[in-house]
């Protein structure tokens, strides 16, 4: 089955706005948080800010790697989490890795491809503004 | 989830760029720079439905 999300349009002040493919997820640590994940087909893995981490209960106390983005190389915390993606009666749960990143660059939870484009066939329509999600 | 995840999609985000912002009852019960206060917030507001959390991005997120 295929499950079907459309894209968040936030507009700016400047009169420009950004369309994300962003998906509902719910996150399982000490605490359970219901979230907007955003699908980044370009990252390697799941990351996730470390003051979201904190409040999600993960284990952040591993060894640091260095992780490397757009702007650069920063210190990250690899662990992982249990997620679930639901849409009316599809429910999928399962554990991903996640990279934590450890500097203060606060951002949305991103899905990368390991765990998560793995798992589903991802298509994206920019045009109609929607994200497809076929399970494997 | 499904509820506030609707309103989410529905409702004009743009005075909240940069902030996390919380969702329960089809309105946003809490929003701020720090996410530790409104998930403390949200909790307290919305004690029947756990709140739907995320931040609005000032700009495209590209990391990684």
């Amino acid at each position: 089955m295929t499950i079907t999300f459309r894209y968040k349009t936030i507009k700016r002040p400047d009169g420009t706005s950004v369309k994300t493919p962003s998906i509902p997820i719910t996150l399982f640590g000490k605490e359970v948080i219901d979230t907007i994940g955003l699908l980044d087909s370009g990252a390697d893995i799941s990351a996730l800010s470390k003051e979201f981490a904190e409040v999600l209960g993960l284990n952040i106390t591993g060894e640091k790697t260095p992780a490397f983005g757009i702007g650069g190389k920063v210190d990250a915390v690899d662990t992982s989490m249990k997620i679930c993606i639901a849409k009316g009666h599809e429910k999928y749960n399962f554990i991903i890795p996640v990279k934590v990143i450890l500097d203060d660059y606060d951002f949305p939870v991103i899905l990368g491809r390991t765990g998560i484009f793995d798992r589903f066939i991802i298509s994206f329509n920019q045009q109609q503004e929607k994200v497809y999600l076929k399970k494997i | 989830m499904d509820k506030s995840y609707n309103f989410y999609l529905k409702v004009n985000l743009n005075s909240y760029m940069g902030e996390w912002v919380a969702i329960c009852n089809q309105k946003i019960v809490s929003h701020g720079k720090n996410i530790k206060k409104v998930f403390e917030e949200s909790k307290i507001k919305c004690s029947k439905e756990r709140p739907l959390i995320t931040k609005v991005p000032e700009k495209e997120t590209m990391i990684f």
